[in-house]
């Protein structure tokens, strides 16, 4: 009886945390907050107000403009691949939200030390990526069931996009892995941070983290496909790209779906180089030691803590990236392709070899390990 | 179902994206358009975003005396958009022809083509008389679907409508 009633509660509070909590629920609201933040720091920047009139200086924009969309007539083009584009964004927005229960926000597995995601285990890195790039080609398809020209010509540079920023991306993540010898994120992320009792690495090894770190932003901003990365849905020449035929309660989905992997963007940046959801425990102090790790890792004031120090951090990450969005213009297909192939490619493979010779020859030789 | 129908209905008020289109204008007034979007007069603040797709708009900004050639295209355009949708005519060309107006290829107004929900007068209307506009189609649409207490009660946008009152007569 007592074994039942245990099995019961633990899935209820799994169920809690996968729908609610660290899951789908807080998921969705962090995307609508950092689509707010999103615009109102870009209008900020461009010396203009942003929303205002909607909630606290228009917080609930984002809300709004989703509800609308919801409301709105769904329109289907006649030549289109009926099925496949109406599945299209319900495949995105299921990826993404995949992606995101990846991330470790909050400690879903007491039994393993460390914070864990909801989904955790040995080699998700690779699944992670896997998604990542499974979300460019849903993209790919979106352009091509709405069989509209715009939307082909969006597809097909998104395509390029994803060729030329998808193996940058990759090399850049390799390096975190490399350093703690590693594959799950929860591990690389507890190792990097040096908490729960996992041996923590030699500070000198962090400072191999900040060229990956800005190669995976730049990467990051074009697997978004964010100013100056937006060929693919360029207003002013290609109406939208592959968003085109979408409408009404589609539209909604793949919006929702662009801010999800906003959270996933910053979140993996955040878990990747930034040291995840921990921050009072790098203050050398008593209070801080063990014992508060174990503390949070077992109360609600933990899950709390711990939810606002990666909100905290992952919106540093997403203000550089929107920084980033106003600063500069859109640039042509041939420039991306070329800046991608001559610089951030090489830059990403001297990275990565000055990584292995520190590791193998030079911290051996310092006497660092 | 009551609940979410008005909510959704408040959406609607609060968030228009809006879709640029020239029916055969002679681009000042597209140029002003951009210039209500822009930091002096930032549309945006009631939530008015462009879009480039006639699918994700709710409302069609059009410029223009509707030239015989363009009065097709612009139907069809119409048409791609999604329900529920509005039309404003900007600048006197649009409302009525303007200058153009007995124009052998010219309609003479968009109202000729398609139905028009506001009209926003002037050769080229100034950008603060399109910012007023675009608050009174934001009125009279929540007027129609019965929230209009919660717009007409926020003392900013009182305040602003107030001062560009004075812009426009001034
Ligand atoms: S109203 Fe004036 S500015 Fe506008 S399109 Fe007509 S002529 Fe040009």
């Amino acid at each position: 009886m007592q074994g039942i009633l245990d099995g019961i509660v633990h899935i209820l509070i799994q169920s809690f945390g996968i729908l609610v909590f660290p899951g789908i629920f807080f998921i969705s609201f962090l995307a609508l907050l950092w689509e707010w933040i999103d615009r109102k720091f870009y209008a900020r920047l461009q010396n203009r107000m942003g929303p205002m009139h909607t909630g606290w200086h228009g917080i609930l924009q984002p809300l709004m403009d989703f509800l609308k969309l919801l409301g709105k007539e769904d329109l289907t083009p006649e030549k289109a691949d009926k099925r496949s584009f109406a599945a299209v964004p319900f495949v995105m927005l299921s990826l993404s939200i995949i992606l995101t229960m990846f991330l470790p926000i909050v400690d879903m597995n007491p039994l393993v030390p460390g914070i864990q995601g909801i989904l955790s285990f040995e080699g998700d890195v690779i699944i992670v990526l896997f998604i990542s790039t499974l979300m460019a080609i849903t993209i790919v398809l979106a352009g091509y069931f709405s069989s509209n020209p715009f939307g082909q010509t969006g597809a097909a540079r998104t395509g390029m996009l994803l060729i030329s920023f998808e193996i940058p991306l990759i090399i850049s993540m390799i390096t975190p892995a490399m350093l703690t010898g590693s594959l799950r994120v929860s591990t690389i992320m507890n190792r990097l941070a040096g908490q729960a009792g996992i041996a923590s690495l030699p500070l000198a090894y962090l400072w191999l983290l900040i060229l990956p770190f800005i190669i995976f932003i730049v990467a990051i901003q074009a697997e978004l496909e964010r100013i100056p990365f937006d060929v693919s849905h360029a207003e002013t020449e290609i109406v939208h790209g592959w968003q085109v035929e979408y409408s009404g309660k589609k539209l909604a989905m793949i919006h929702l779906a662009e801010d999800i992997m906003l959270v996933y963007a910053a979140g993996l940046a955040v878990t990747m180089f930034l040291g995840g959801p921990y921050l009072l425990e790098f203050i050398p102090l008593e209070v801080f030691s063990v014992g508060f790790a174990s503390l949070m890792a077992t109360t609600w004031v933990g899950w709390i803590y711990y939810a606002l120090v990666f909100i905290l951090k992952s919106v540093i990450v997403v203000l550089i990236l929107s920084n980033m969005r106003t600063l500069f213009a859109r640039w042509r297909i041939d420039q991306i392709v070329r800046a991608g192939w001559k610089f951030i490619v090489p830059l990403a493979l001297v990275n990565l070899m000055v990584v292995q010779f520190a590791l193998v020859y030079i911290f051996p030789l310092l006497g660092v390990v | 179902m009551g609940f979410l129908r008005k909510l959704i209905n408040r959406a609607r008020v609060k968030s228009p994206y809006v879709f640029h289109f020239n029916s055969g204008s002679c681009n000042g007034c597209d140029i002003e358009i951009i210039a209500a979007l822009m930091p002096r007069l930032d549309l945006e603040r009631f939530g008015i975003k462009l879009v480039g797709s006639p699918r994700h708009a709710d409302v069609m900004l059009c410029t223009g005396p509707v030239t015989e050639q363009i009065k097709p295209r612009l139907q069809r355009i119409y048409e791609q958009m999604a329900e529920p949708k509005f039309v404003v005519a900007i600048g006197s060309c649009a409302c009525s022809g303007g200058v153009f107006r007995g124009s052998y290829n010219v309609l003479g107004g968009v109202d000729q083509a398609i139905p028009v929900t506001a009209y926003i007068p002037g050769c080229p209307p100034k950008p603060s008389a399109i910012t007023y506009g675009a608050y009174k189609l934001l009125e009279v649409l929540s007027e129609q679907l019965g929230i209009s207490e919660d717009v007409a009660a926020e003392p900013v946008a009182e305040e602003q409508t107030e001062s560009i009152k004075e812009a426009v007569e001034a």
